[in-house]
């Protein structure tokens, strides 16, 4: 292991510098310039479906709720204000309508493929723990879900988050403490190889 | 374990932080305040080490997919037709199809657009004047595609103009539009475009009769 227990990993989320140029294609989309809003579309598609992917294995769906999503963008592009950055404001739409298509289980989940061929990556992961997290997943309350997935997987920071969740940064707090509490207590996996790992 | 109240602050706010250490995301500030409390804080070191076994875990088990943006805007800029067309349907105030309705006329929607080469995106985007040709998305793709453009004179009653594409096998699939330009598709079959083309520019009252790109 290494001696330091804070030595930094990869940095998941490169911060963007191109927030200037998305503002202004938000710009022309509240003018109601629809090649605009295809290249955000463009843009943002590939990080929006890998969201969404962590939810359900359906395409259809994933393709439906990216879709709901910029139908949004478009009524809403008007309302953006500068303050926020666009990838953030963009990623605020689709967590409320994730929420809302898993809170009406319009996001079936599926079980683990078992396809870990990402593990070449991460051998030291075991088959098992993957399955036993992708299952713990389930069962938290979809705002703990989001909040573990928009850290873990997205990358975000904690303002970031509750930026995106329209919440006090204390509730993401909140909401994550919850989690790993729950994922703790539903894999006791997860503690014991941590613990091997010392 | 024993702590002072600050120290037990420091724990509990070291403890929140680590998911933010875990993805790289924290301040410098928490990077080094987290950093200094788990060096002698046996518990925060565990926890530590279990999100970042949690972290591994969830970035290899990704769903890559095989979502084809440009199938999806295709079906996003369906839907947009809907919403702002829906007279067309002949139902203003009709609720929103299911989804999977709306997804059916988005496969639809492809083989309109792999059989007209995308022209329903080019109509829409480039001639207000001339509706899509999603608007008949309930016929058979090959009568709805416009393959004449045409102008009349402004006096031409409707009927009239009706009665001389009748005979021919054409039909009016938009406009007109501000400049008068009315899209024309065959009713019926596969037609002869450019004997229809001879036939209304030999009318009296066919200002302009042009193919369509392509047609």
């Amino acid at each position: 292991m290494s001696p330091d227990p804070i030595a930094k990993s990869s940095v998941p989320y490169a911060a963007r510098t191109v927030d200037a140029d998305d503002a202004a294609l938000l710009k022309r989309v509240s003018d109601g310039d629809k090649a605009a809003l295809a290249a955000l579309y463009r843009e943002y598609h590939r990080r929006l479906a890998r969201f969404l992917g962590r939810f359900t294995r359906r395409d259809d769906m994933i393709e439906e709720v990216i879709n709901d999503t910029f139908m949004i963008v478009w009524q809403k592009a008007g309302e953006f204000r500068n303050e926020a950055r666009v990838s953030t404001w963009l990623m605020g739409i689709a967590y409320r309508v994730t929420l809302k298509a898993l809170r009406q289980g319009g996001l079936p989940s599926a079980p683990p493929s078992h396809d870990h061929e990402g593990l070449t990556s991460e051998p030291f992961v075991a088959h098992e723990l993957i399955d036993w997290v992708t299952k713990g997943l389930t069962r938290l309350s979809p705002e703990q879900r989001a909040v573990m997935e928009l850290a873990y997987v997205m990358g975000h920071s904690l303002e970031e988050i509750a930026e995106i969740a329209d919440c006090p940064v204390s509730t993401v707090k909140a909401r994550m403490f919850h989690a790993r509490v729950k994922l703790r207590n539903l894999m006791p996996e997860l503690a014991g190889l941590a613990g091997d790992g010392l | 374990m024993n702590m002072s109240g600050k120290g037990e602050l420091t724990h509990l706010h070291a403890w929140e932080l680590l998911p933010w250490i875990v993805n790289g995301r924290a301040s410098e500030a928490d990077e080094r305040l987290v950093g200094a409390h788990v060096r002698d804080c046996e518990q925060c070191r565990d926890e530590l080490a279990a999100q970042r076994r949690l972290h591994a875990a969830m970035t290899p088990h990704e769903h890559a997919g095989d979502l084809d943006i440009e199938r999806g805007l295709a079906r996003l800029w369906e839907r947009f037709d809907e919403a702002e067309a829906p007279a067309a349907r002949g139902a203003a105030s009709a609720p929103r199809r299911s989804r999977m309705a709306a997804l059916a006329a988005g496969l639809a929607v492809l083989a309109l657009l792999e059989a007209g080469g995308l022209a329903m995106l080019g109509i829409q985007h480039d001639d207000p004047g001339a509706p899509a040709n999603y608007r008949t998305l309930s016929e058979p793709a090959a009568a709805t595609r416009a393959t004449i453009r045409l102008v009349a004179d402004p006096a031409m009653p409707v009927g009239r103009l009706q009665a001389l594409l009748a005979p021919l096998h054409l039909q009016i699939v938009g406009g007109p539009g501000e400049n008068g330009v009315y899209s024309l598709a065959p009713s019926a079959g596969h037609a002869d475009v450019a004997a229809q083309l001879s036939a209304l520019r030999a009318a009296p009252q066919v200002r302009f009769a042009e193919p369509v790109g392509g047609a």
